[in-house]
């Protein structure tokens, strides 16, 4: 069932690659026209474009009437400010002004005439200057429009949905005469005479300024609300003097962006070129302490724990090596510890007669010999030390002291809780120094690295440094170790990791930012090239990670394609 | 045997996906080396060829087809940036194909000019040249 599905999907997909291979053929030579991209959006202002190797320019009629030019680099789509854009038109020099960021603006009548303009743009940006020729087509509708672009919108949307319209216009004059037949006072005979519920929010609007003086409050109140109304339609496109398209997907599959779009998503491309880079592999990691620089402190013997003088170390708290971290008071048993209680008792006895005889010799030095006297002190000291190591047996305690410096990352104890033998207390890491340990269930394909990163589940980049394999196979896969090189702060032991580990292998193709890889709402990975200033075509790829930032597009770009490296995922979801 | 069947529709799937972006290649437009040691490229509904030397500006018309198209009654202007200098010439028939014109400008790598051509008839149409690069 399953495999037929996937037959049948196969076939489709089949089916329908050449159409769109001989769509675009189609496309590419309708004509000898060049525009090889397909028209914007009907609905989107008159604009034209242009590039050479080191500028794009995308110029846009605005509703006011101005010509808007956006200047870009061409290779990366980054905004040049500044430059200096000259505009030859039919024969005259216009300068135009900087409007904001990487925004000229120019001025001229001839723009309200309908018709075709060839421009000539010279654009001087640093020690780069260019000519670039532009060809806008000037609508008779958008001349005739220009200057109230709100109007013309809604003009476009009603003609483009005229029942939604229809409806809408239908519903809101129902509502205004429900509203005015239940007003509870009868509004005043001149009112009613001028403003009609057929008479237009404009009409109104004029009409109010005259009569506000002399009219009665209910009145006013009509008129300052229809007047509100306007304002509130109005102002939106009064404010926006720039030409603002909505961007959309084209019927082409292909994403119309207009410019001011692009450079609110910050869209940056690249040219691309097919480069060698080395074949990767990924594996799944998870973070562990560098046995070197991290301990986990355990008690040697059972015993009651006591905390040191200001109490058990925190979570999270830098202890340095050596550290007293708490104490074990041993339990023993009664035989124990009468046993060890003679023994004192004996030892204590024994440095008696000890103490005694080194007084004595030490008073005959000259007549005993030297060596006696040394050995007299030596087994008094022995005797001593043989006491020392008995008593904390029942009046003592064993300190657990930090083997290691670093932070404290377990603490397993609490105050007087009784412990066995090797249970483990604390553990310390050294946050500076952690290690990541993956598994590679292919062996072969790890046998030789020549480097490694790991990325954490949230978009963190770990540098990695390779320390050995294990040769026991742990679970079927062979354990690798890296070390992290620069840790980041807040790095958990545990955490898990991507690790991508470069093999000396190459392969050819395409190298590009992680982030220029995008899935598309069909399921494939896609990349966007930008045949031009404002289209994005998503272009299925075949990628191969090559670490954590780059990735290998092997097949499905062509050298020399211009690809959005930065937004991409914004520019896929544009519907 | 699952496997292999998986194989080779990945396999079919590449090539597919091969075969479609193959005519991709073909698609841009690149100007093209014109038969009078000029840079030719698409102008309006015609081809044009533009051959700069020193202040000499030499446009060839050719049509859709790359046969010589007649020059008479067109006329041509160019904006010129060479060296860092803007420049207009104005381009006139000459003969057969030919439109010529000089200007205050020298012929350097790097240059760019724009010509814009008036057909007998027609509206004007525009195309931008680097006449110096190509080599």
């Amino acid at each position: 069932m399953i495999r037929a599905i996937r037959r049948r999907g196969l076939a489709v997909a089949a089916l329908l690659l050449p159409l769109i291979a001989i769509t675009r053929l189609a496309l590419a030579h309708e004509g000898e026209d060049h525009g090889d991209a397909p028209a914007p959006p009907a609905s989107a202002a008159p604009r034209a474009e242009a590039r050479s190797d080191l500028f794009e320019v995308v110029t846009v009629l605005g509703p006011d009437g101005r010509l808007w030019i956006y200047l870009d680099r061409f290779a990366s789509t980054a905004p040049i400010d500044n430059a200096s854009v000259q505009v030859n038109l039919d024969g005259r020099e216009l300068t135009a002004e900087r409007a904001s960021e990487a925004v000229y603006v120019i001025a001229d009548p001839a723009f309200a005439q309908p018709g075709t303009r060839d421009l000539v743009l010279t654009v001087t940006a640093g020690d780069d200057m260019d000519l670039l020729p532009v060809s806008l087509a000037v609508l008779a509708s958008a001349v005739a429009t220009a200057g109230s672009s709100g109007l013309r919108d809604r003009a476009m949307a009603a003609l483009r949905e005229p029942i939604l319209w229809g409806l809408a216009t239908g519903l809101l004059l129902i509502g205004f005469l429900i509203g005015r037949a239940a007003a509870p006072r009868p509004l005043p005979p001149e009112v009613e005479k001028n403003t009609p519920a057929t008479i237009g929010i404009r009409l109104a609007a004029e009409a109010a300024p005259t009569k506000a003086a002399t009219a009665p409050p209910a009145a006013r109140r009509v008129r300052t609300s229809t007047m509100a109304l306007a304002l509130l339609l109005g102002a939106p496109f009064a404010a926006m003097a720039q030409p603002m398209d909505q961007p959309r997907r084209q019927p082409d599959g292909s994403v119309f962006v207009p410019k001011p779009t692009q450079r609110l998503l910050g869209v940056r491309t690249v040219l691309v070129d097919r480069t060698e880079a080395p074949v990767s592999v990924q594996l799944v990691g998870q973070v562990i302490p560098d046995p070197n620089a991290s301990g986990r402190v355990q008690a040697s013997e059972a015993g009651r724990i006591e905390p040191p003088e200001g109490g058990f170390p925190t979570l999270g708290q830098r202890v340095a090596r050596g550290d007293v971290l708490g104490f074990v008071v041993p339990i023993m048993a009664a035989q124990d510890r009468v046993g060890v209680r003679a023994n004192i008792a004996e030892l204590d006895a024994l440095i008696v007669i000890g103490e005694a005889r080194v007084r004595r010799l030490t008073a005959l030095t000259g007549t005993v010999a030297a060596r006696e006297i040394s050995d007299a002190r030596a087994d008094l000291e022995g005797l001593r030390q043989r006491r020392a190591a008995n008593l904390p047996a029942v009046t003592g305690r064993e300190p657990i002291v930090a083997p290691s410096a670093g932070l404290i990352s377990v603490v397993r104890v609490a105050a007087g809780q009784v412990i066995q033998a090797q249970e483990p207390l604390f553990d310390i890491v050294d946050p500076g120094r952690l290690w990541v340990e993956a598994v590679a269930f292919d062996a072969a394909a790890v046998a030789e690295i020549t480097g490694a990163d790991a990325v954490t589940s949230g978009g963190q980049r770990l540098p990695l440094a390779f320390v050995g394999r294990g040769l026991s196979l742990r679970q079927q896969a062979v354990p690798l170790q890296f070390r992290i090189t620069e840790a980041p702060a807040g790095l958990s032991v545990g955490t898990p990791v991507t690790v991508t580990v470069q093999t000396p292998r190459r392969a050819g193709g395409i190298v590009l930012p992680a982030a220029a890889v995008v899935r598309s709402a069909d399921g494939p990975q896609v990349v966007f090239e930008m045949p031009g200033a404002e289209r994005f075509v998503p272009r299925p790829v075949r990628v191969q990670p090559l670490d954590g930032r780059q990735v290998l597009v092997t097949a499905g770009l062509e050298r020399g394609a211009r690809v959005v490296t930065e937004a991409a995922s914004l520019i896929a979801q544009v519907r | 045997m699952k496997d292999n069947m998986m194989f080779a529709r990945r396999t079919l799937a590449a090539g597919i996906l091969a075969a479609s972006l193959a005519p991709l290649a073909a698609w841009a437009h690149e100007p093209q080396r014109g038969p009078n040691g000029g840079q030719k490229v698409d102008l309006g509904s015609s081809h044009a060829e533009l051959v700069a030397e020193g202040n000499t500006l030499r446009l060839y018309l050719f049509d859709a087809s790359d046969r010589p198209l007649p020059a008479s009654g067109a006329t041509a202007q160019a904006v010129v940036l060479a060296g860092g200098r803007q420049a207009t010439v104005a381009l006139a028939p000459s003969r057969d194909n030919l439109l010529e014109g000089q200007g205050d400008f020298t012929a350097v790598r790097g240059m760019r000019a724009v010509i814009t051509l008036t057909l007998q008839g027609q509206r004007p149409a525009q195309a931008r040249f680097t006449p110096m690069d190509q080599n």
